[in-house]
């Protein structure tokens, strides 16, 4: 047999695996099933994944046909890694949820995290190892990736491009490969790699720290354009931080206080009590502005007047936020976002030393990014490198790069004598190298990685790679040492093995390999290694560094051009998720934008420019230029067009092709996250704009569907801040003419959503998708308003349209006790159950969709075709088998997630051991715990206390529905000086 | 010749043509020539008739592919959307319905009123009854979401042991629809039958003497023969007539009995009837006088018709304006925001303001011309303002159904629907269909009640001869 062969087979294979109606193909994917399944064994973790692939004969004990199972691991972005239970449906992964045990998860999951198991199943993921396009096996690509001139100059010519990764076991292979090859140069890119950060420590630090929050001990907040509660490595968790500090049981519990200055509305922002909104390039003067008042001009030295001077206009709001700011001395955190310049961190680091927050909200301590603050973060190295022609071999490790580097700093990967691109799509970058091979997806793979505080999580894998990938650990290995390369599972089992660890005292007479054995269970089992979280240090503020940054620093011009502003996208961040339909269809929490990006404006730039949401504008900045469809969008600062990063795709992903416009053909080096400058004209094109809401206001029913005031209100008079008029008046529920009452059971379900703690973050709409099946339409379907999801999130503008304030609300079914749905039926297809859930029988279900029409909250949705039908048998693979698939003609919405409520009452009736409650999957996935669901008939349970407080209410209460869902008034804790 | 005849008509007759009204017959000839006349017009078809069905059987097979399309792809193809889950399909169905009313009305409620002028047109309105029912029909059915589960809705002992749901308006539709449909086709055939022997006896061909024989049921015209069916049709007249008001009252239910604002309103049963009959009416306007003219029907159906039917336009008009103005201040005095808001801003002056206004323009002022006898008795000016009337009572059911659903309680949801091609061939298409049924009715049924009319002729002579009688009797009283 030739060499190479075999491999050539086995990836053919792989390709063959998607030709579902090949029954060859099929049985392979079942052998893969097999595999699978021998892999859940690794819950006793003892075994290497088995290098057989056969299905199983002897049913594993551990594993109950029916009965998932739950595996820990983690999913990195950034680097920065998040603690997620995958769920597992004899071997076959279905459900991403948070990690309780991990510091950022604390059992929430994000939009990214739950979405991923999506991306598994993704069948334009690339498949095969090709040279040039022809496919090739990895030994092809070993023999080519370790020869070159290179090896004989130690390593000189050779060039590896990394994203950020906090990974021990990669930071192991990179020392290797340094020691091996002294002369290599090692890079790391990604767009949303937080240098201003580092670099804002170095100024007020000296060294490149990053700042590790803790809002419970925060009365008072003011973000300088940082999303906290919604992006960056923490945001779970500090995001659950902030509700907690504002969950108001009664109404004389604390609450803090949230002021954000932003440039494009945020999440945060529209958490915020108070919240201004500036250019990305005004915010320095706000945070010198209030630097100053708060008295730093003491350490600092003088802060420059032209540096505030654009912050004058608002010395009220600055004095007002300084005042409270100093009130709450220890007690306040002033927060500084990735995309501003190091010298506003360097000031927001000012401020809370000023304050003495430091070290209290606010501790600095090293990143647990791997090289953080060197050098190698900058991908202008390698661009110039290849323009030089000094890389001989250039090896790119799972990112995107050709796609995401500044406009004006292309990779000439061409330049190289050969490249090679591990990519989980054949995207940009695999376009532009001579190898391309398969990334394995994270739960497909072995490794492990950092969360934002240091705490190590192994990576485990949940299946065999659909489609062969390697892992980043599997190439790096080549290049660190030679053959027998070190597998992946290898090195990371190694690494905890060998951790001394803070091992028990109950084992420290077993023997060394037995304690190590158990950490290395114990690992797989949390979820969180023993390795100890990365010590805070001992940082001294560096006030002359300061003082010195803050001289330099340049005042933002005055002219009237306008600024471009490049966020990471709410659903796609910085491009890699651009081919995942959940995240796509997923509408951006403030402008409800689905399925493409958007140059967003203020409304009354907009209206000096003349263009209206749909139309076409083209941005020209420099010598740049892209189109892109406008949209207004209130509450963003005027002269301000964001742009957000990740759309406009070319690779050879199916959904993110062509969809929106790409923003990094605009970005250059020197505006990465904003810049001036910018040209807006129309082009005269309109487009449509696929938004899940179009009426964003509440057209005067506040009262009926939203209710919000604010703290003091609440305090003075509790029952009309949350003004039930109608609860007043008519005490008695209205006469009905079926007076249906529930049938008395063990369990009477309901739910509460807290309005004031909700942030709109969409972690539940994903969690919902997931659970229960819930299909995607597409643009098309977005567009004629058939949009699927069970859970969706309603967001209200209230107040000026310029700066108004944002009311998110989670609506889902209400289980009304007198439903609409249910009479109109003709088929009985909506029935009530005995324990109060409004059910829907979709084998009954003719579709007549009068329920819909008479469901005065519209949530429930038609099959209008038969959406499942088009998926892949891959693609399938995603669904939760507890959950029926609807065929077309059918009506669903929200059960309750009946499934898991079901699967509870028949393993009460076996196991009566005391087991946590049911929780449904939007609830789990709540960060900040708003959304919570239990049992009213039990007195003692969350739900049923919160149904009962002043703040609860029912949305349309009046038209007699009785819902199960109550909601707590919003509640806002303005600065009564600002009033 | 008018001169003659002006003197030769009875004095009632003469006292109505003074107060400007016409006769319902002006025909002069014999029994003989009248059947003859009126059998020559299906008998020996006219040249246009050919390329005219064939032309709306091709529009026929369209509304078919539109129907098989939808049916294989899923309803999808239509516009509709969440919140507007009910659009074009349930506004064809409410028209179509609607349409059949006046068909009813006139052979069953006219003829328990002795209203004369019935006779002439009354199986032209019938057949247009059972044709608009048939469009009708099509609607509920492929607008389900699974179509061939749709005897679910029919209460039969299934083995599942599930019951329709009788709570629901829907079913109730079913039921009075199939009612309806029932009794309709009963009363038309039935009228039939004397016409259909006469077609046996006087059909050229022997297959079609065959044909005709089969539908006659053996009827010789016997007076036992007559007494049997006068009183089988006056029976079926009085079960047909609450079918009038029940079957309308029953589709406003559909809208009546839910909790959305612009669709909760007691008023619906009444307010829809009186549109039903509205447009019924200007759907006999429509085919009628187009017949009129071509089939040289002028002495048959003559301006007496059309001032009646005119007229009750106007009434049932001023019955459907009425019903918007109850609506608006009902809306207005309620207080309720969103009933408010439906029925005084969106309809008014939201994104469907347009077909609210065509609305007004076309149900509530168009009638107003009907007050001035020319254009009652002027066939141009009536074809025109029926037209406008039955484009006002679509444009009224879509905005009805449309603009509550799209902006209903929560402004989340608020949505808007835009029609797709599918949506436009099957409205198109069954408005073919309709017209290919119409047409193969005029060609091979007598679409004049022959032995109605002669009878009828036969009443007006004698009243003339017994008429002075009561008023010379009349006279002595007074």
């Amino acid at each position: 047999m030739k060499p190479g062969t075999d491999e050539l087979r086995r990836a053919e294979l792989a390709i063959a695996l998607d030709e579902t109606r090949d029954p060859i193909a099929r049985r392979e994917l079942l052998k893969l099933m097999g595999a699978a399944l021998g892999l859940a064994g690794l819950s006793a973790c003892t075994r290497a994944p088995a290098g057989e692939v056969v299905p199983y004969v002897v049913q594993p004990p551990e594993v109950t046909p029916g009965r998932p199972r739950f595996y820990a691991t983690a999913l990195a972005l950034d680097g920065y890694a998040t603690g997620v239970l995958v769920e597992s449906h004899e071997g076959r992964p279905t459900k991403v949820e948070g990690n309780p045990d991990h510091p950022a998860s604390l059992g929430a999951a994000g939009v990214y995290e739950q979405a991923a198991i999506l991306s598994l199943y993704d069948p334009t993921r690339a498949r095969a190892t090709k040279r040039s396009g022809v496919v090739t096996s990895w030994e092809a690509v070993v023999r080519d990736l370790t020869r070159g001139p290179w090896t004989e100059s130690a390593g000189r010519g050779l060039h590896v491009l990394l994203e950020p990764t906090s990974s021990p076991a990669v930071a192991d292979l990179l020392t290797k490969i340094g020691e091996r090859w002294p002369a290599a140069t090692i890079h790391f890119h990604a767009p949303g790699t937080p240098v201003n950060v580092w670099e804002g420590a170095r100024i007020a630090f000296g060294r490149p720290l990053e700042p590790r929050f803790d809002l419970t001990a925060a009365d008072v907040v003011v973000a300088l354009d940082s999303d906290f509660l919604a992006s960056g490595p923490a945001s779970l968790r500090l995001a659950r931080q902030f509700a907690d500090g504002r969950r108001l049981v009664s109404k004389n519990d604390p609450m803090n206080r949230l002021y954000v200055v932003e440039p494009l509305p945020t999440v945060t922002g529209a958490t915020a009590d108070h919240r201004l909104r500036m250019r990305a390039r005004d915010v320095q003067a706000f945070a010198a502005a209030l630097l100053d008042a708060v008295g730093g001009r003491d350490f600092t030295g003088p802060l420059p007047a032209p540096l505030r001077a654009a912050a004058n206009g608002h010395a009220r709001f600055v004095r007002a936020v300084a005042d409270d700011l100093v009130a709450h001395a220890g007690r306040s955190l002033v927060l500084a976002g990735a995309g501003q310049p190091p010298v506003v961190h360097a000031m927001a680091h000012a401020i809370n030393a000023v304050l003495g927050n430091t070290g209290k909200t606010a501790k600095m301590a090293p990143s647990p990014i791997v090289s953080a603050g060197d050098p190698s973060h900058d991908l202008s190295r390698l661009a110039d490198a290849l323009d030089r022609g000094e890389v001989d071999t250039l090896a790119i490790v799972g990112t995107n790069a050709v796609y995401t580097a500044p406009a004006d700093r292309p990779l000439a990967i061409g330049r190289a004598r050969q490249s090679f691109y591990l990519g989980a799509y054949e995207d940009e970058t695999a376009r532009a190298c001579t190898f391309t091979m398969a990334q394995a997806h994270p739960l497909e793979s072995w490794g492990d990685a950092r969360a934002f505080d240091g705490t190590v999580s192994i990576i485990q894998p949940l299946i065999e790679p659909l489609f062969g990938g390697r892992t980043s650990l599997d190439l790096l290995a080549v290049l660190a040492g030679p053959a027998p390369h070190a597998t992946s599972y290898d090195l990371v089992r190694a690494r905890v093995r060998g951790t001394p660890g803070s091992a028990e005292s109950a084992e420290s007479a077993a023997s060394p390999d037995a304690k190590a054995e158990a950490a290395w269970r114990r690992a797989l089992m949390r979820g969180v290694t023993d390795d100890p979280p990365i010590e805070v240090a001992d940082a001294a503020i560096a006030w002359r560094s300061i003082g010195e940054a803050v001289e330099r620093a340049r005042p933002a011009a005055a002219n009237g051009d306008l600024e471009i502003v490049f966020p990471l996208d709410a659903r796609v961040h910085d491009g890699r998720f651009t081919n995942n339909a959940w995240l796509l269809e997923l509408p951006d929490p403030i402008s409800k934008l689905t399925w493409t990006n958007a140059a967003t404006i203020a409304p009354d730039t907009a209206t000096q420019y003349g263009i209206a949401s749909g139309d076409e504008v083209e941005l020209r900045a420099g010598a740049h230029t892209v189109r892109a469809a406008a949209l207004v969008v209130p509450g963003q600062a005027d002269g301000v067009v964001g742009l957000s990063l990740g759309w406009g795709r070319e690779g050879a992903e199916e959904l993110a092709r062509r969809a929106g416009t790409n923003a990094y053909a605009l970005r250059t080096s020197s505006s990465l996250h904003a810049g001036g400058g910018l040209a807006l004209r129309g082009t005269g094109a309109h487009h449509e704009m696929p938004i899940t809401q179009r009426q964003r206001t509440l057209e005067g029913r506040d009262d009926e569907v939203l209710r919000h005031g604010t703290l003091a209100e609440l305090r003075a008079h509790p029952r009309e801040s949350a003004p039930s008029e109608s609860a007043k008046k008519k005490k008695k529920r209205p006469l009905s003419l079926y007076d249906v009452r529930p049938h008395s059971t063990e369990h009477q379900w309901a739910m509460t959503i807290d309005l004031t703690a909700c942030t709109g973050c969409s972690a539940c709409v994903i969690a919902c998708q997931a659970e229960n099946n819930v299909p995607t339409v597409g643009r098309s379907g977005v567009l004629m308003g058939r949009a699927m999801h069970w859970l969706r999130i309603d967001s209200y503008f209230s107040g000026d349209p310029r700066s108004p304030e944002v009311f998110p609300q989670p609506m889902l079914c209400q289980h009304c006790e007198k439903a609409p749905c249910e009479y109109v039926c003709p088929v009985n297809a909506t029935v009530h159950s005995s324990d109060g859930l409004n059910e829907m029988v979709y084998n009954r279900c003719v579709g007549t969709r009068f329920c819909s029409n008479n469901c005065p909250y519209k949530v429930r949705r038609f099959n209008w075709f038969d959406y499942h039908r088009r998926e892949t048998a891959t693609e399938q693979l995603v669904h939760n088998p507890d959950v029926t698939v609807r065929e077309r003609g059918v009506m669903e919405k929200c059960t309750f997630c009946v499934q898991r409520i079901r699967e509870d009452e028949i393993r009460s009736r076996t196991d009566k051991a005391a087991r946590p409650p049911v929780r449904t999957a939007c609830q789990q996935a709540c960060p900040t715990r708003a959304i919570v669901f239990g049992d009213k008939l039990d007195a003692s349970s969350e739900v049923a206390r919160l149904q009962a407080s002043d703040r609860a209410y029912a949305v349309l209460d009046e038209l007699g529905t009785v819902p199960r869902v109550r909601y707590l008034n919003r509640v806002k804790n303005p600065n009564p000086e600002l009033a | 010749m008018t001169a003659v005849a002006l003197r030769e008509v009875a004095p009632r007759d003469e006292e109505r043509e003074l107060a400007g009204e016409l006769r319902v017959l002006e025909d002069e000839s014999s029994l003989a020539e009248l059947t003859d006349e009126l059998l020559g017009k299906v008998l020996r078809p006219p040249p246009w008739m050919r390329p005219l069905l064939l032309v709306t059987f091709l529009g026929t097979l369209v509304l078919f592919a539109a129907v098989a399309y939808t049916v294989t792809t899923g309803i999808g193809v239509w516009g509709n959307n969440i919140p507007v889950a009910w659009a074009f399909g349930i506004t064809n169905f409410v028209w179509w319905i609607g349409i059949g009313h006046a068909g009813t009305f006139i052979s069953a409620f006219l003829l328990l009123l002795e209203q004369k002028w019935r006779t002439s047109i009354n199986r032209f309105a019938e057949g247009m009854t059972l044709f608009a029912l048939v469009q009708a029909a099509l609607f509920p059915l492929l607008h389900l979401g699974r179509p061939w589960f749709f005897y679910w809705l029919a209460p039969y002992p299934s083995t599942m042991t599930v019951w329709p749901q009788f709570r629901s308006a829907l079913t109730w539709d079913v039921f009075a629809v199939t009612t309806y449909f029932i009794v309709s086709i009963l009363f038309w055939y039935l009228g039939l039958v004397p016409d259909l022997a006469v077609m046996r006896d006087r059909a050229p061909e022997r297959w079609r003497r065959r044909v005709y024989a089969v539908f006659a049921l053996g009827w010789y015209g016997s007076s036992r023969n007559w007494q049997r069916w006068r009183l089988a049709y006056g029976l079926l007249a009085g079960i047909a007539t609450p079918l009038v008001v029940s079957v309308h009252s029953i589709v406003s239910s559909d809208f009546a009995i839910s909790m959305l604002p612009g669709w909760h309103s007691t008023i619906f049963p009444p307010y829809f009837v009186a549109g039903a009959i509205y447009s019924g009416f200007a759907m006999v306007i429509m085919l009628m006088l187009p017949a009129r003219r071509l089939y040289r029907l002028e002495r048959v159906i003559t301006g007496r018709h059309l001032d009646n039917i005119a007229k009750m336009m106007l009434v049932t008009g001023l019955m459907v304006t009425y019903s918007y103005l109850v609506e608006l201040w009902s809306a207005w005095y309620s207080g309720d925001k969103f009933e408010m808001y439906t029925y005084l801003v969106m309809r008014p002056f939201g994104p469907y303001a347009l077909v609210y206004w065509v609305v007004i323009a076309c149900n509530c002022i168009t009638p107003q011309l009907l007050w001035f006898r020319g254009v009652r008795r002027s066939p141009v000016a009536l074809w025109f303002a029926a037209l406008a009337i039955q484009i006002g009572m679509w444009a009224e059911r879509f905005m009805l159904i449309v603009t509550s659903e799209s902006h209903d309680y929560l402004p989340s949801s608020w949505g808007s629907y835009r029609p797709t091609v599918v949506d436009g061939v099957l409205l198109f298409g069954t408005i073919s269909f309709f017209l290919f049924l119409f047409l193969s009715f005029l060609r091979f049924v007598p679409f004049i009640p022959i032995s109605e009319l002669k009878e009828l002729k036969h009443d007006i002579a004698r009243e003339r001869e017994v008429a002075p009688a009561i008023r010379v009797e009349g006279a002595r009283h007074g």
